[in-house]
């Protein structure tokens, strides 16, 4: 909020060092820039709008922190022999009105604003309307309280109802649109219509204008979470709610009325009815106990009594009671921020000075333990990153366009799509389900990116959060995703192959198995679900089909690799145990066979493993070939096998005969010809 | 005939000297020892020679075929071994490309690791939280201004009200109620705001949250964990301030200044002229949260903080705009 210097020095009892005060602000109470040596501009603590979101507030403020005193502010007027019953009758028929104060002024003369009211008003950013409704904006500036000025004249039946709004009924707001309200919403009624939006803007059919003789002025409190709501439902926000939401003092509400009356008889000429109507009475002083050790223990240090003694006696508490380990006090009216011991405690620290508080070590009571999960991803993207894949970071959003592309798909792991209710734009409407779906935004942007690049191999990954609804639950997981594109197709699928199987063997494992599915065949050219050997599904690998690519404006082949990383970290050994390096040489035999090309390689690798038991050390493809002179459905599948023993040095003889053993069950199992 | 071979020898005992290179060597060989060469032209006359010249001229041929293969031998020796050592070494050589770890990721595994020296253990929350544990379990009831401080972004849900955390103090009072005093937690991770993205603001960034609680847990402890915090991530001592804030989840709230590290203190366009730059928020929970989690007030104290992750990265390796973290451009990427 932003003061004038002017008004601030008004009130106050002597002209500050505006700098000092500028400084003392900024560290104990709120961020505050001085502008062109005219103007505060101050942020306001939510929490102390109700007190220092106002001249006289901010004035109380500066004199806690400096004890420049406050003058007393001195005002009177002569009321008639009239009371205002004869003039109003207030009902109020909802517990939101929290209090209502009101007084009934005749025969008023409403002008346009004088020039200094006018340039007041400017100065905070508010509009000159009359001289009626500018007293009242000054009034809410200088003490917080927002005033509403009726027309009494324009109140059907001289009666004033305070009740919840009904369902569907209609407010004509001062710019003369029509609101639907709704039920919660406070309203200030006559019999036939609605004067008010309560708290927020009255209406155009109980407007002041220069024509008008009579008033009824308000000053409320409303239920500030009501407000709030209606406010905000509406989409109405205004000085006056501004204010409300943050809570209003009562006694600053009745002293703006008071304070009010007396502008208005004093520059509009008004006849004032006798005594005031008042709902309730005041809210009473809080009662407070502060024990000093308190502070200390907030401190870490133990300062003067006599000094926390000084400090709440500057910000307005009075004693009731005083011993050597605490004080009784009562907090002001006004400071609805107050309430609690704890409120005292800060009050008190923030005063003294936070610069005066020393460091100190942090006590460490253990050595931290690790965090597993955050092990476990860090590992995998050093690993990563070791074999040239870059590491980004993507937004967790999808769009519509990303879910009907793969919604098939999608359909395969969850029911509905995490939607957000009320999304920055319609590009980032959901919670993504799997992070492929912002990959493969970065391929095209990097691909895009060949001029700084210069190349089209594009190899990145991404370790984070997924999710989408399953069973009327939410299920949140955490993945990794692994995306690698290039011009050359054997490039990206054999590198995807490799990647899969380096990610096993960091972990110890000596591969994963992919197990292909035609399921989802409309977005993916290739696919499989990638499980161990105890078949746990721990994600899937795919070539995402060419057309789909196209969509997103994509000419050459992407893999992706999308793995959950809880399912993978049931498989990480942190602890690494020693092998023994083997004793005995090792002996090497090639095999290629012509198989039908239905037979993965996979299930032949097995086949062997189990022929060779433990001798077979390690297997390893070479090569894979399909065409002439094979036959149409025939490929040759070539592998290097590894043979050791533990236990001696294997003989020609003794490996022949493990070969040939192999070759007997390839033929028997699979119809293999060794060629 | 004695004379035509003397020369011929002469000759390749001449051009030895001008033979620099294996090109020069194989014209060499082709001239004297090839199938059309000088010798091979000599041997055929040789042949046509009567018996007796023959032999004479025949012994003399071979002893100077024998120095010419000498020589090329010793030729091509000394060549061939030199060879290898032919290389231009101002050759620029080939790019290697290393792969590259998200700055993200490096700059929070150097905070993760700092706070674990100061006795801080690491907990990872989940991103979709419950409107209790965002809001109202940090003393922010429904229809509170307070949270407007935090523009949600909230999701579609027919039962709980649902929403992706706001900040990393959603995790409090789960921490509070499952972990034995004294405890010292940080919780990094990815917050959501709706928030109209540009050079300084996202929707979606990094915090890390700090939490604390025994009986020792005061101001001054606050006060040091920054001082410790700040020298070791940017790399010297710098001048911390705590000005006065407000959470509702805190009292005291404070606002955590360091001097400005781009002018050291003195004032620039970074810190509007201030000299200081704000980089956390922080304070003393507040009793209503340690109450949430049924810890005894009286007997125990605490305090928690937050950081921009983003924010810090920015200022350590001056950056520019918070949007290049989450645009997947290899530019930046490897930069890192």
């Amino acid at each position: 909020m932003r003061f004038r210097l002017k008004d601030l020095e008004e009130v106050l009892t002597k002209k500050p060092n505006w700098k000092k005060i500028v400084d003392l602000l900024n560290k104990k109470s709120f961020e505050t820039v001085l502008e062109d040596n005219k103007y505060l501009e101050v942020d306001i603590l939510p929490n102390r709008f109700a007190d220092a979101g106002n001249i006289l507030g901010l004035a109380k403020e500066i004199s806690a922190l400096t004890e420049i005193k406050l003058k007393p502010l001195r005002f009177n007027f002569k009321e008639i022999n009239k009371s205002y019953k004869d003039f109003i009758k207030i009902e109020c028929k909802t517990h939101k009105c929290l209090n209502y104060f009101g007084r009934v002024i005749l025969n008023v003369k409403n002008s346009p604003s004088p020039k200094w009211l006018q340039e007041f008003l400017e100065a905070y950013g508010l509009n000159s309307v009359n001289l009626l409704v500018d007293l009242s904006n000054y009034v809410m500036i200088k003490f917080g309280a927002p005033l509403h000025i009726f027309d009494l004249d324009k109140i059907e039946k001289s009666t004033i109802i305070i009740r919840e709004a009904k369902d569907k009924e209609t407010f004509i707001s001062l710019k003369e649109v029509n609101y639907e309200l709704f039920k919660g919403a406070i309203v200030i009624a006559d019999p036939k219509k609605v004067l008010a939006l309560a708290g927020i803007q009255g209406s155009k059919l109980a407007e002041v204008t220069l024509d008008t003789k009579n008033i009824f002025i308000e000053a409320a409190i409303f239920d500030p979470a009501s407000i709030y709501r209606t406010s905000r439902m509406l989409n109405l926000q205004t000085e006056a709610s501004y204010r409300f939401e943050r809570r209003v003092a009562d006694i600053n509400a009745l002293r703006a009325l008071e304070y009010l009356t007396y502008l208005i008889y004093k520059f509009a000429k008004g006849q004032v009815t006798k005594k005031y109507f008042q709902l309730k009475p005041l809210e009473k002083p809080k009662k407070v106990i502060l024990r000093y050790q308190k502070v200390f223990d907030y401190l870490g240090l133990k300062i003067d009594k006599k000094e926390i003694d000084k400090i709440l006696k500057n910000i307005g508490c009075n004693f009731i009671k005083k011993t050597a380990n605490y004080v009784y006090v009562t907090t002001p009216l006004e400071r609805l921020d107050l309430t609690e011991e704890i409120d005292l405690v800060e009050e008190v620290i923030r005063i003294f000075g936070y610069d005066k508080i020393k460091i100190k070590f942090p006590t460490v009571h253990k050595i931290p333990s690790l965090n597993e999960n955050y092990q476990f991803a860090n590992v995998l993207k050093k690993d990563l990153k070791e074999i040239g894949l870059n590491e980004v970071l993507t937004y967790n959003f999808i769009d519509d366009n990303d879910l009907s592309n793969f919604a098939s798909f999608f359909k395969e792991f969850y029911q509905e799509p995490i939607e957000i209710l009320n999304p920055v734009s319609n590009l980032f409407k959901y919670y993504r389900p799997f992070i492929f779906l912002n990959h493969i935004k970065v391929i095209n942007k990097n691909l895009g990116l060949y001029n700084w690049l210069r190349t089209k191999d594009i190899y990145i990954f991404e370790i984070g959060k997924i999710g989408g609804w399953i069973n009327k639950k939410i299920k949140e997981e955490e993945n990794l995703c692994i995306t690698i594109t290039s011009e050359d197709l054997d490039k990206v699928l054999i590198d995807g192959k490799s990647i899969v199987n380096y990610i096993a063997n960091s972990l110890g494992l000596k591969k994963f198995h992919i197990t292909p599915s035609k399921l989802p065949k409309d977005e993916f050219d290739i696919f499989g679900y990638i499980h161990t050997e105890e078949e746990e599904n721990l994600g899937f690998i795919g070539l995402i089909n060419k057309s789909i690519l196209k969509k997103y404006d994509i000419d050459q082949p992407v893999l992706i690799i999308e793995i959950q990383l809880n399912a993978l970290k049931k498989y990480y050994e942190e602890e690494k145990i020693y092998q023994h390096i083997p004793l005995y040489p090792a002996v090497f035999r090639d095999i290629s066979i012509i198989v039908p090309e239905y037979i993965q390689a996979d299930v032949i690798e097995n086949e062997i493993y189990e022929v060779a038991k433990d001798l077979l050390e390690d297997i390893e493809l070479f090569d894979i070939y399909q065409g002439p002179p094979l036959k149409e459905n025939e490929k040759s599948i070539a592998y290097h096998l590894i043979f050791r023993s533990p236990e001696k040095t294997l003989t020609e003889e003794e490996v022949n005969n493990i070969m040939e053993q192999i070759i007997k069950r390839l033929k028997e199992k699979f119809g293999a010809i060794v060629r | 005939m004695k004379e035509e071979l003397d020369n011929i020898l002469k000759e390749a005992q001449e051009v030895k000297n001008n033979i620099k290179n294996l090109q020069d060597l194989e014209n060499f060989r082709i001239k004297f020892l090839g199938k059309k060469g000088l010798l091979k032209k000599i041997l055929e006359k040789i042949i046509e020679l009567p018996e007796n010249e023959r032999r004479e001229s025949g012994a003399y041929f071979n002893f100077v075929k024998d120095e010419i293969e000498k020589i090329y031998e010793e030729l091509k020796k000394k060549l061939e071994s030199k060879q290898f050592v032919k290389f231009d070494i101002h050759h620029p050589g080939r790019k290697i490309e290393k792969g590259h770890l998200h700055i993200l990721t490096q700059a929070i595994d150097k905070i993760v690791n700092i706070f674990s020296k100061m006795g801080f253990d690491l907990e990872l929350g989940i991103e979709i939280v419950t409107e209790y544990e965002n809001f109202d379990s940090l003393n922010m009831p429904q229809d509170h201004p307070s949270r407007d401080m935090w523009d949600t972004l909230w999701i579609k849900s027919d039962k709980q009200r649902l929403l992706l955390r706001t900040h990393t103090s959603a995790h409090q009072v789960e921490i509070l109620k499952n972990r034995n005093i004294p405890l010292k937690v940080i919780i990094p991770g990815k917050v959501y705001r709706h928030e109209a993205t540009d050079s300084r603001h996202e929707m979606q960034f990094h915090q890390l949250e700090g939490l604390a609680v025994g009986e020792s847990c005061n101001l001054q402890e606050l006060k040091g964990v920054f001082y410790i915090f700040f020298e070791e991530f940017f790399g010297r001592k710098l001048d911390i301030i705590f000005r006065t804030s407000y959470f509702p989840f805190t009292e005291p709230s404070l606002e955590v200044d360091i001097e400005c590290i781009l002018c050291n203190g003195k004032g620039c366009e970074v810190c509007k002229n201030t000299g200081y730059l704000e980089v956390a928020g922080a304070g003393m929970i507040h009793p209503f949260v340690l109450k949430q989690a049924m810890i005894d007030t009286n007997k125990y104290y605490g305090y928690a903080f937050g950081l921009g992750i983003e924010r810090l990265v920015m200022l350590k390796y001056n950056i520019p705009d918070v949007r290049l973290f989450h645009s997947g451009d290899l530019r930046f990427i490897r930069q890192f």
